[in-house]
């Protein structure tokens, strides 16, 4: 009796062991835009509405990463917090409505007419040269889509990568965001200038 | 004067009354008589043997063999007293007595052609010399007749004698073979033809141990050639075996269903048959005799054809156009032709004995009273031989029995062609008889009424068709008008801004989000099924990375 009261927790022990796994890395979850950006930024987009495209290959929560001309890899513990499109959206109007308020300290600017914009992303992710690049093309147009208001704007923006990891790399991602935000307001203005 | 000279007195000696020299002669002569002695008792005995000529012979030269070993020499030839033959006297070596019977023959052995084959080549260099058969008789005999052939059976060969005849217009020839089962195991002998019979009688000899096989009730039939047989039952091809293919030659056997018998004795005599079915007919020696009478043609019934009951062999036809009615000529309307049947008892399973004889006699014209018809029967369609067939029909009983010059006749009934030709004109007269006009007629007015009611038919359905439409044309507003209230109720309920519509929006959202969330889960079940289970080892990824030499 004494001897089955010993082994029973043993056996059970073993059988536990069994069960045991191997250390796996922990998930990540980023979001494009930081909470920090957002707070207090008021105001009006002179943007109504983005439609945004992405490619298939990016609607989907896991990270790009580019390992060589043609190869792409998806990070397994590396993902989208929120859905990419949304984020860059988001991203968009928080950015021109920054860039907005701030000219409109300087400049008084006047009411604008408020339009739509359709931006087609092509590439949007981390490369193995050490950079993250956002490249694609958008077009301003009339609020009811109807109208092209300015012609297809092409636009590629990169920057270096200074640090290893994805935290870093969305870090410089959210900052080729803003520099296509930027762009955009430079177009959107241009079609009001006379 | 001389001195006297004494003499010394002679010395005499006396003569000797024979010579020394004439021991020489003597021993010579103790010699030559040894040597006649000695050739006189080693010497065998002289025999005297006949031949036509002296073809290949020479004195002293020509040698008398046995089995290839000398045992003689030819010491003298010479013309007979009448100078039609030749006369060889022979010195055989010593103790040949026994060889030398009354049956022992002797034969020149030189290069032969035949159908046996060739022999005798080894003649031709060594030159000719006379064999010797040994004979097996008591009685020692010393002037023989020379053979011109080898005799066909050595003198003391076991088997069986047994005597041939045949009046065919074949006939064989010494030396023609005796096949069993494609086996040669016996040869004529002899022909003898008897004038007064004109038949050829033949001596031949089975070798043991086939003469086992020739019992009383063997048949010998011919088998020379090769045989095509075109009957009833086809066609047919019989040949003995190479020999009897190029020559003569006959083959023998037991008719099935037959016992063998007791076996045969040189006193035996058998009739070779022309072929194995006429040898294998005679085997029953009882048999009872019936006729038919045929109405219609009797082309390709041939004498021997097969008659069959119920498909069983009982007999066969004896004779075709029996010349039974004197009165009555083939040139007449009515004449059914007679055709003769024999049905055999042996063939029955019964004894082959007179008290058979009666008891298919009874049996037959029994059934006859009950039914049982003969036709002609189709035995091959390719040959168009026709076989006599009885069948019991038992819806045309008979009251009495007819006989024909003391032939009970049998009844006869159409064969089935004749019966399906028969049956086929009877369907047509029938057809023929039909009212086909006043039934076509008939057939037209039915036409007319059924097209006339269908044209009722068809008004009808459309006004039956006009009241519907009318009905559905009263309720089909309201129905559309409830069910767009309906749809109205559910798009209000469904607008954008309703609790319905955000609820909606709610949940479409919830789900994409979950799907949004299920992707990687997916994609990792989709590279690794067990990954649900087991605990996956999913590397660490790779990670961007700052460019080299950039601190």
């Amino acid at each position: 009796m004494t001897k089955i009261s010993l082994f029973l927790p043993i056996i059970l022990s073993l059988f536990l062991l069994g069960c045991n796994s191997q250390p796996t890395p922990s998930s990540h979850y980023y979001m494009l835009n930081q909470q920090q950006e957002s707070d207090g930024v008021y105001g009006v987009s002179p943007i109504k509405d983005i439609q945004l495209n992405l490619p298939e290959y990016l609607k989907q929560p896991n990270l790009v990463l580019q390992l060589s001309e043609h190869e792409l890899s998806y990070a397994y513990y590396h993902t989208w917090a929120e859905s990419l499109d949304d984020a860059v959206i988001k991203s968009l109007h928080q950015d021109l409505r920054a860039m907005l308020k701030s000219q409109s300290k300087k400049t008084e600017k006047t009411n604008q007419a408020r339009v739509n914009l359709i931006i087609n992303i092509d590439h949007f992710y981390a490369t193995f040269n050490s950079d993250v690049i956002l490249a694609g093309n958008y077009t301003i147009v009339n609020s009811q889509q109807t109208k092209a208001l300015s012609p297809e704007y092409n636009f590629t923006f990169k920057a270096n990568i200074e640090a290893d990891g994805y935290p870093h790399s969305v870090a410089k991602m959210r900052g080729l965001v803003k520099e296509l935000a930027q762009d955009i307001l430079i177009h959107y203005q241009a079609l009001n200038t006379p | 004067m001389p001195p006297e000279v004494y003499l010394s007195p002679a010395k005499v000696d006396q003569a000797r009354p024979i010579s020394k020299v004439w021991l020489v002669p003597f021993v010579a002569l103790t010699i030559g008589l040894w040597m006649l002695y000695y050739n006189w008792t080693n010497q065998g005995p002289l025999i005297t043997i006949t031949f036509d000529n002296a073809e290949g012979l020479e004195v002293d030269i020509t040698k008398i063999k046995l089995r290839d070993i000398t045992i003689g020499k030819v010491v003298d030839l010479k013309l007979s007293e009448q100078f039609d033959s030749i006369e060889l006297t022979a010195r055989l070596d010593k103790n040949t007595d026994p060889l030398l019977k009354e049956d022992s023959s002797f034969w020149v052995v030189k290069p032969r052609v035949g159908k046996e084959g060739i022999s005798g080549l080894s003649t031709i260099l060594s030159g000719g010399h006379i064999e010797i058969s040994p004979g097996q008789s008591n009685v020692s005999r010393y002037e023989f007749t020379g053979l011109e052939t080898p005799p066909i059976t050595p003198a003391g060969t076991p088997g069986l004698r047994i005597t041939l005849n045949s009046d065919d217009e074949f006939a064989f020839t010494t030396g023609d073979p005796i096949i069993y089962k494609g086996l040669t195991v016996g040869r004529f002998e002899k022909v003898k033809f008897n004038f007064e019979d004109r038949i050829v009688y033949y001596d031949a000899f089975i070798e043991e141990p086939y003469h086992q096989l020739i019992t009383k009730n063997t048949r010998f039939w011919n088998t020379s050639g090769l045989r095509l047989d075109l009957s009833s039952d086809g066609i047919s091809v019989q040949t003995g075996n190479v020999e009897t293919l190029l020559t003569n030659g006959i083959t023998f056997g037991v008719p099935e269903g037959m016992l063998p018998g007791p076996v045969a004795t040189e006193e035996d005599v058998f009739t070779i048959h022309s072929d194995k079915e006429s040898a294998s007919s005679t085997k029953y020696l009882h048999s009872v005799e019936y006729v038919m009478l045929i109405s219609t043609s009797i082309r390709g019934l041939e004498v021997g054809a097969p008659v069959e009951y119920r498909g069983v062999h009982v007999g066969k036809v004896v004779a075709t156009n029996l010349n039974l009615d004197a009165e009555k000529s083939l040139l007449e309307n009515d004449l059914k032709i007679p055709v003769l049947l024999s049905l055999e008892p042996g063939l029955v399973g019964l004894p082959d004995t007179k008290e058979s004889e009666e008891g298919i006699r009874r049996q037959t014209q029994n059934w006859i009273k009950k039914g049982l018809k003969a036709s002609l029967a189709n035995g091959n369609i390719l040959t168009g031989s026709l076989f006599v067939e009885l069948q019991h029909f038992p819806d045309y009983p008979v009251d009495t029995i007819e006989k024909k010059n003391d032939y009970v006749i049998i009844p006869t009934i159409e064969n089935n062609l004749g019966q399906i030709a028969n049956k086929a004109t009877d369907f047509i007269d029938t057809l023929n008889k039909l009212p086909l006009e006043a039934l076509t007629k008939d057939t037209q007015q039915v036409l007319k009424d059924l097209s006339a009611t269908l044209s009722q038919l068809n008004q009808t359905s459309r006004k039956i068709n006009g009241l519907v439409d009318q009905t559905k044309a009263a309720e089909l507003p309201n129905q559309l008008q409830e069910t767009l209230d309906k749809v109205s109720t559910m798009t209000q309920g469904l607008s954008e801004g309703s609790p319905g519509y955000n609820e909606l929006l709610n949940t479409l959202q919830a789900i994409q989000s979950s799907l949004h969330e299920l992707k990687p889960l997916l994609n990792k079940v989709k590279n690794r099924p067990n990954s649900l289970i087991f605990s996956d080892n999913q590397p660490s990824d790779i990670e961007p990375f700052k460019a080299q030499g950039e601190e």
